[in-house]
């Protein structure tokens, strides 16, 4: 062959592979389920860590969750959200005098087959045995009231554990567990295992091998709601004394799947655990859960593979799921008009695919926490410090807002607790919480500001004594183009009341610095409930939370302060109890409301596309145990994966035409003169 | 030349000293070490807690009197400065901070050992890099020697060619391609030539032979994205080479153009072009930061942007310490790769 037919031929052996459909992933996928029910789904990182005691993140709580449990979680199909025993046998019982709960495990409940139950695992370590002997797996043995026992020291034993906040101060005995822990863990590692595995907390002990009981300092309702968390989850000690740091992405526990591969910043693939509990998924009569119907009753989990794919950015996120290469998936705001018209409706592209929208409202909060202390717009500056804040809150369109940066998804901020929150109503909406800049220059002019008009909707509020113009900085948790569009937002929502609104944008670790410190008029906020109980948001303002880096505004009222440790204790179960929080945080509400220490932007909606074959559960944010609930009906995504995967000749072609051929002819012709 | 090696060799060192030192003053400038165990022990955390992993890490010392007060609970009465979630500590009364030199010190110590730690996901430094390289470099360095040799055989077409209708072709195009923004031209390729028009695999890696089928078009949109530039670079220094005497001594000797170009010419651009190389070494292993992001490569082009991002100390230093090391062990390797080359070049 002459070698100047060289470059033609592998230009087009080239072009030839790619377009006989090498790339199509959708076959290769289906292949890859083998008949069994596989979830495809993504994140946008690894999670954190898979050790339930120290994963505070919500990826990685999801995680957790797949292989861990708690004495309780939440119910699947119940809304509001309402717990429900997990590895409990039936609800705790609570004794009112001795501040007591008192659970009933249930007895049929196994760790997962592990390596560290093989008898001749008992006393090395994983990295002494290495990769290889994990397949010589030892029979997981049962869950006891113990095993919850010493979960609990360990949560509060660890220095890093990120749960610890739920049980501080509260359980009997904890603290000084915790602080000798915490001496020992530098001073003496062995004595600190020794005092894990040994040590006495006179608030938790279990009278025999099914009963746990929790003593308390002071009545503390959301405990059981800290517990449906992942940092309730029981954990064997022989898995973490045998996996040691290891435990983090090698987890052992009683949930319903099993870890069967982690590639880090690739995959994560769980399978259904052999030895997971007869569970049955809950039946219903009620017509809303009618698409549940075929799954009632039926062994959980449902689904045999759960396979997470690591996936960063939000385009190949979104073609894979296109592509019927993922379930489920969320929306950018880039892939915004790809996926949704201007009036929140499935394209046609997506219509076509049988592609449905579900949203909920997310219990976050957005909010810029004034710092009361500040002698320009805090409590110092007294009537015309509030005339400024009241001007702050009423120059912000939180609609606008919403529209611009969260493409519509969200709702305006007007309560400190989400609507789903029992307490919630819409009578306690904080007045000054509204788009109203003339208001606010009214506020201002009131006391005594020289607002002045310098164009059309600008202005130039001065203080009449310094003859300057009324500033105020905000730092902003984030340095990306984002956070520059938001303050130039915020810069021209000051400019309708007159006030300059600076922003200094940071890294969230420089932010949570200053933050903490209280250096800056104003921290740009964001918070996430972690349980649906309205003290979990009420206590970003209680006063002496400031020191504990909660209450960045230093909001300190008196009233407030008052209020709220008469509301935490509360209990919803307790009807009397349950009226007077409701009044309560109405008050609170009123009373945030005279001071502002928060202009207050936005909740957060979620939106959540899914492939017809998918059945997605009813959103419940709080909870991360549905998975075992799940169900994709596989045969059906391959068949429409697979169809929709077609390799058309005619691009291939124009673009060899394009590159690959003049290309291919220029190297022959050099190629011939060089011969 | 061996004297000259082992001169520099000594002097790097002292280089990474103080690359160790900006890296960490800058570092703990940045971040404090509340934020640090923020970051480690949750944001809901008590400030005690906080207080506590401090301790525990190194970064700061109770006082006696923070020992006892830790040890009692909580004072709840209405004027106490105590909170619902804990006792509040002083910074001087109740603890002490470690000095940045101490501090210092142990950064240095951990270098010296080579222990670099866990990172913010408890997982071994040196793991993580290790696992992490492997991908990087089955995306980069085929990519790199490529777009490298694509680079040079066009940027010698096009000298061999200057003034011609070829010449324009090849330079108009590389300007086109150098126009068009890389991110674009990703999310081209991926949307188009794998999504739509199902040519290769929208994201994902594979083991063994496997991964080549992912690893096609971040190539070859790496291989396209740098023609424009490599070529304007090659066809320069081409040219440049091809106005000097010893090429008009070889034409008016006879030789063929090709001769001319591809033997005389191609080794004495060889400086030039080493110096490009080398300089690339380091940021082989690094990975390339979007590519690896939009297809999905589980290399070590995110690790350091992430880790910046997210304080995790080590992670940084790791990266640090190997970035550096390997600058300057290609920047050493260039010198005496230019002897090599260049027999007027001498290392003294």
């Amino acid at each position: 062959m002459p070698a100047t037919r060289v470059p033609m031929l592998f230009a087009t052996a080239l072009v030839a592979m790619a377009m006989s459909g090498c790339g199509g992933t959708a076959a290769s996928l289906a292949a890859e389920d083998e008949g069994l029910i596989v979830l495809r789904r993504s994140e946008g990182e690894d999670p954190k860590t898979i050790d339930p005691h120290k994963a505070g993140d919500t990826g990685s709580s999801r995680h957790c969750s797949l292989c861990y449990e708690s004495l309780l979680e939440y119910d699947f199909l119940e809304r509001p959200a309402k717990l429900v025993p997990c590895t409990a046998a039936a609800m705790p019982t609570y004794d009112a005098a001795t501040l007591t709960y008192t659970f009933r495990l249930r007895d049929d409940v196994y760790f997962q087959d592990d390596r560290c139950f093989h008898p001749e695992a008992a006393g090395r370590t994983y990295s002494q045995e290495g990769e290889r002997r994990q397949s010589d797996r030892g029979k997981g043995r049962r869950l006891t009231a113990h095993d919850y026992v010493w979960s609990f020291k360990r949560l509060s034993a660890l220095p890093d554990s990120e749960g610890f906040w739920l049980f501080e101060h509260k359980i009997v005995g904890i603290d000084a567990f915790h602080t000798r822990a915490m001496d020992l863990y530098t001073e003496d590692p062995e004595a600190w295992r020794e005092h894990l595995n040994h040590g006495k907390v006179e608030g938790i002990w279990a009278p025999d091998d099914f009963t746990f009981c929790v003593r308390f300092v002071e009545p503390y309702p959301q405990f059981l709601y800290a517990i449906a968390m992942s940092y309730g989850a029981a954990m064997a000690r022989e898995a973490v004394e045998y996996y040691g740091p290891d435990i983090a992405r090698k987890p052992v526990g009683t949930g319903p799947f099993v870890l069967k591969r982690w590639r880090f910043n690739m995959e994560l693939v769980w399978e259904r655990s052999p030895t997971f509990r007869d569970q049955r998924f809950p039946t219903s009569t009620r017509p809303e859960h009618e698409r549940f119907r075929a799954f009632m009753g039926r062994r959980l989990p449902i689904a045999d593979r759960v396979h997470f794919r690591i996936i960063k950015e939000s385009q190949p996120e979104f073609l894979e799921f296109l592509q019927g290469n993922l379930d489920v998936a969320g929306i950018d705001k880039d892939q915004f008009s790809t996926a949704l018209t201007p009036q929140h409706e499935l394209t046609p592209l997506l219509k076509d695919k049988g592609i449905q929208l579900r949203t909920w409202e997310d219990p976050y909060m957005s909010y810029i926490a004034l710092n009361m202390d500040d002698n320009d717009i805090g409590a110092p500056a007294g009537a015309r410090g509030l005339a400024v804040r009241r001007a702050l809150c009423l120059c912000i369109d939180r609609d606008d807002l919403i529209r611009r940066y969260l493409n519509g998804r969200g709702s305006p901020a007007r309560h400190v607790i989400p609507a789903s929150t029992f307490g919630y109503s819409e009578d306690s909406a904080m007045s000054w919480q509204r788009y109203d800049p003339a208001e606010g220059r009214r506020q201002l002019e009131a006391a005594g500001f020289r607002v002045e008009s310098i164009g059309r909707d600008l202005y130039r509020t001065v203080d009449p004594a310094t003859g300057k113009q009324v500033s105020i900085t905000v730092l902003i948790r984030r340095n990306d183009q984002q956070s520059a569009d938001y303050a130039v937002f915020l810069k021209s929502s000051g400019d309708k009341v007159g006030i300059r609104i600076d922003s200094e944008r940071m890294t969230f670790a420089e932010w949570l610095k200053r933050s903490n410190d209280r250096v800056g008029q104003a921290f740009d906020s964001g918070w996430i409930m972690d349980y649906p109980d309205a003290q979990n948001n009420l206590q970003l303002l209680y006063g002496p939370n400031t020191a504990q880096g909660l209450n960045y505004s230093g909001y300190n009222s008196e009233t407030y302060n008052r209020m709220y440790r008469e509301l935490a204790p509360l209990d919803e179960a307790d009807e009397t109890q349950r009226a007077r929080k409701g009044e309560l945080v109405r008050l609170m509400h009123a009373e945030l409301d005279k001071d502002l220490p928060w202009v207050m932007l936005n909740w957060n909606k979620t939106y959540s596309l899914f492939h017809s074959w998918y059945t997605l559960p009813d959103p419940n944010p709080f909870a991360y145990t549905y998975t075992k609930f799940v169900h994709a009906d596989t045969p059906r995504r391959g068949e429409l994966a697979t169809s929709w995967a077609r390799t058309p000749v005619l691009p291939g072609l124009l673009l060899s035409l394009l590159f690959f051929v003049p290309a291919a002819l220029l190297v022959s012709r050099v190629i011939r003169q060089a011969l | 030349m061996l004297a000259y090696v082992l001169r520099k060799l000594l002097y790097m060192p002292l280089i990474l000293m103080g690359v160790i030192l900006i890296t960490f003053l800058l570092f703990f400038v940045v971040t404090s070490p509340e934020a640090l165990a923020r970051l480690r022990v949750g944001s809901k955390a008590s400030q005690q807690q906080v207080c506590e992993w401090m301790a525990a890490n190194g970064y700061i010392e109770w006082t006696d009197a923070g020992r006892a007060k830790r040890a009692a609970p909580p004072e709840r009465t209405e004027d106490s400065a105590d909170t619902e979630q804990g006792r509040v500590f002083e910074e001087g009364q109740d603890f002490v901070r470690t000095g940045r030199l101490v501090l210092f010190g142990r950064f240095l110590r951990d270098i010296l050992l080579f222990d670099y730690g866990m990172d913010r996901r408890d997982r071994p430094v040196a793991r993580v890099l290790y696992e992490g390289m492997w991908a990087s470099l089955a995306l980069t360095v085929p990519a790199f020697l490529i777009a490298e040799l694509l680079g040079v055989f066009f940027g010698l077409i096009a000298a061999m060619y200057r003034q011609t209708r070829i010449d324009h072709v090849l330079v108009i195009s590389a300007i086109l391609i150098m126009s068009v923004n890389s991110i674009a031209l990703y999310m081209f390729g991926q949307k188009f030539l794998a999504a739509e028009w199902n040519y290769f695999p929208v994201i994902g890696y594979g083991d063994g032979l496997n991964a080549a089928r992912y690893l096609a078009l971040p190539i070859l949109l790496y291989v396209f994205i740098s023609y424009g530039e490599q070529l304007r670079f090659n066809r320069i220094v081409m040219l440049d080479e091809t106005n000097q005497d010893y090429v008009r001594t070889a034409r008016a000797k006879g030789l063929n153009e090709n001769t001319v170009l591809f033997k005389h010419v191609l080794r004495n651009t060889l400086i030039p072009l080493i110096t490009r190389w080398v300089v690339a070494i380091p940021s082989l292993y690094l990975g390339a930061l979007v590519l690896e992001s939009f297809f999905g490569i589980p290399g070590l082009g995110y690790l350091t942007v992430d880790a910046i991002a997210n304080s995790d100390v080590n992670i940084v230093r790791a990266t640090v310490v190997l970035g550096s090391i390997t600058f300057m062990l290609a920047n050493l390797l260039s010198d005496v790769l230019y002897a090599v080359a260049d027999p007027r070049v001498k290392l003294s």
